[in-house]
């Protein structure tokens, strides 16, 4: 690969970082007033506040009285250490214990669901470009259309309430039967596992194949116009090797989608997460803002950010190997 | 004397915006995905303005609870007593009006940011590209959850203006970084090359020439921000994040998931309000695919490799 190129994205994915960790610093102090002030007030009417859960808040909000580039500079010392105080609802567990707790469901769930509708996607998309105009591409285009434009939360729970409540094939909540199973390599626990992920996943899956599917569409279609397959066409080469290349070369550029599509289907695997009670990021976010733990909010939010970048990182790696042309601008 | 360059000789240059318009709009009426979601979103328009002038009750007026669909509950109450077809009524165009006034502003400031970030050369439109580049890393719902709630933490009073200004500020670099794609690839045409070289202002060739041929991408943006503010909108509203007694179909299924309708299975709580966000959705979804056809015409002409041949 080419050094220059890496440098140039290495330097990118760094600056990133640091711009979203700004980010990650600058919104909760942007609030006017004192907002700890009144959280702790809040909170206090329910239980009784520790210094370390008030020092945590300051941690987030920013103490009125520190300059701020000392509070930046403070606030960048404690990540790096991985210190993201406590956990406010579950006192006194840490901000970083809390939150591991479910990185693991969600890497699961939508590591699974991003290959899987990126696959899926490409595939159909591909499908329906070749028969254009045909019956299949009209219907798959209008239903892909409409199953991308789904609000998601509303379509886990209309599959909730007709494969969970009203015919019970799969299970309405959580990750796996607590009651019955042990977390461990047992075949009871495993199907447990994959009988809970099911509908989560398939509401992720039919929510996000959408984007990969009308770009593959549109790409394979601008790319069957292209003079070496009419040639390769010409000279009498075989159409599935043709169709081999084309479907390659259509798909390439379909991988710079991958940032907003990583970004999609976290959005839509929080709501997910919320409505099956799947005990990932998403959840644990909601879980923290119904339970005002802003440290979690703060520190699941930079979770989720720094595992796009990091994905992110490795598409534009691996972009640059399957198209080497653009390492050479 | 030589002068400037004759106004005749540079006319050459320009395009005719109005004609290429009429082009692109008749082109779009023949796009039975343009015309059916345009169908839709009047519909729904026209019903969300009569909902506004003719809800039978005032939409919070207290009445029996869960009392089933009669002539004069059209369907039934809530398990708050609320009259649910007056709730859901008045709901429609306020949902519709948020949605489009964010979509709208992320707009004005994606076209602003994509046009500098993809005309001008130097440090500034470097840095505007690097942070339309890293917004765009950052995904919005989380971002507009977090921004959420710490609103809510300051307590802040800001009604549905919350909801605007997060979804704002997550969408807005999806189409920033389109209009600057498109701003790139037209400043390097000739057509631009030779106004710039006849002294034209800046000013004059981004607002006058590069925007207007444009306006295929800007409905198709418009139309996509749309889309993406009311699911995020209908999303955050859902968690409770931004103004629950505001009357959206956001809140209206928040209370009704609040309330366990889903469980209980009454259907006609948050069926209506679910099934009217899909649909807005969906119709702006169909225009805005429609739009995308006019804006890449490689969509349209086509040659198949294998015509006639199934595969």
């Amino acid at each position: 690969m080419n050094p220059k190129y890496l440098a140039k994205k290495i330097v990118f994915y760094i600056g990133s970082f640091w711009v979203i960790l700004f980010i990650n610093f600058l919104i909760p102090r942007l609030m006017p007033g004192n907002p700890v002030i009144s959280i702790i007030g809040q909170l206090s009417q329910y239980h009784s506040i520790s210094p370390a859960e008030v020092k945590s808040l300051y941690q987030v909000f920013g103490s009125p009285h520190t300059p701020i580039y000392i509070q930046f500079f403070s606030f960048v010392g404690e990540v790096f250490r991985g210190n993201f105080g406590v956990s406010i609802d579950f006192y006194p567990h840490t901000v970083l214990y809390v939150v591991s707790q479910s990185i693991t469901w969600t890497i699961f769930l939508f590591g699974i669901a991003l290959v899987g509708s990126f696959f899926i996607g490409n595939y159909l998309g591909s499908k329906s470009a070749l028969a254009r105009s045909s019956l299949g591409d009209k219907s798959g285009s209008v239903v892909t259309l409409f199953l991308y434009s789904f609000p998601y939360f509303w379509l886990a729970l209309m599959l909730q309430v007709i494969f969970a409540l009203d015919y019970p094939v799969f299970p309405a909540l959580n990750a796996y039967n607590a009651l019955k199973y042990i977390p461990g390599f047992n075949l009871g626990f495993i199907m447990s596992v994959l009988k809970h992920l099911m509908l989560p996943l398939l509401t992720l899956l039919l929510t996000s194949y959408g984007g990969w599917y009308l770009g593959m569409r549109n790409n394979m279609l601008i790319t069957l116009n292209d003079d070496y397959l009419r040639y390769g066409k010409m000279i009498g080469m075989k159409n599935e090797i043709l169709l081999k290349y084309a479907r390659r070369n259509a798909m390439i550029p379909n991988l710079t989608a991958f940032a907003l599509a990583i970004g999609g289907i976290i959005g839509a695997g929080v709501l997910v997460d919320i409505v099956f009670s799947y005990p990932g990021l998403g959840f644990t976010l909601y879980q923290a803002i119904v339970g005002e733990d802003y440290p979690v909010i703060q520190t699941v939010f930079l979770f989720i950010i720094i595992g796009v970048l990091i994905a992110n990182f490795f598409m534009d790696l691996l972009y640059a190997h399957l198209d080497p042309r653009i390492t050479e601008e | 004397m030589l002068g400037n360059p004759s106004g005749s000789f540079l006319n050459r240059f320009h395009i005719n915006h109005e004609s290429a318009l009429i082009t692109a709009f008749k082109t779009l009426l023949y796009s039975g995905y343009f015309r059916f979601g345009m169908f839709v979103i009047v519909s729904i328009v026209i019903f969300a303005i009569y909902g506004v002038y003719f809800h039978p009750y005032a939409p919070q007026r207290i009445f029996a609870i869960n009392l089933p669909p009669s002539s004069s509950h059209i369907l039934g109450t809530n398990e708050i007593g609320e009259d649910i077809w007056s709730d859901y009524l008045v709901s429609i165009l306020p949902t519709l009006v948020l949605a489009l006034e964010s979509a709208v502003i992320a707009l004005a400031l994606s076209v602003t940011v994509g046009l500098v970030a993809g005309y001008y050369k130097g440090v500034f439109s470097e840095t505007m590209s690097f942070i339309i580049n890293v917004f765009l890393l950052i995904p919005g719902l989380p971002l507009a959850i977090v921004i959420s709630a710490d609103l809510e933490a300051s307590h802040l009073n800001i009604s549905n203006y919350g909801l605007l200004l997060v979804s704002v500020i997550s969408l807005w670099a999806f189409g920033a970084r389109t209009i600057r794609g498109q701003t790139i690839s037209l400043g390097k045409r000739n057509h631009i090359k030779m106004i710039q070289y006849s002294g034209e202002s800046n000013f004059n060739i981004l607002f006058k020439e590069i925007l207007p041929s444009m306006l295929p991408y800007i409905g198709y943006i418009l139309t996509s921000l749309v889309v993406g503010a009311i699911l995020l909108q209908a999303g955050l509203l859902f968690l409770g994040l931004g103004n629950e007694t505001s009357f959206t179909l956001g809140s209206m299924l928040y209370w009704a998931n609040n309330y366990g309708a889903v469980f209980n299975k009454e259907w006609l709580w948050f069926l209506p309000p679910g099934l009217t966000i899909t649909a807005i959705s969906i119709g702006f979804g169909l225009i805005s695919f429609g739009l995308d056809v006019i804006a890449n015409p490689s969509l349209r002409k086509f040659k198949a490799l294998t015509k006639g041949k199934k595969m």
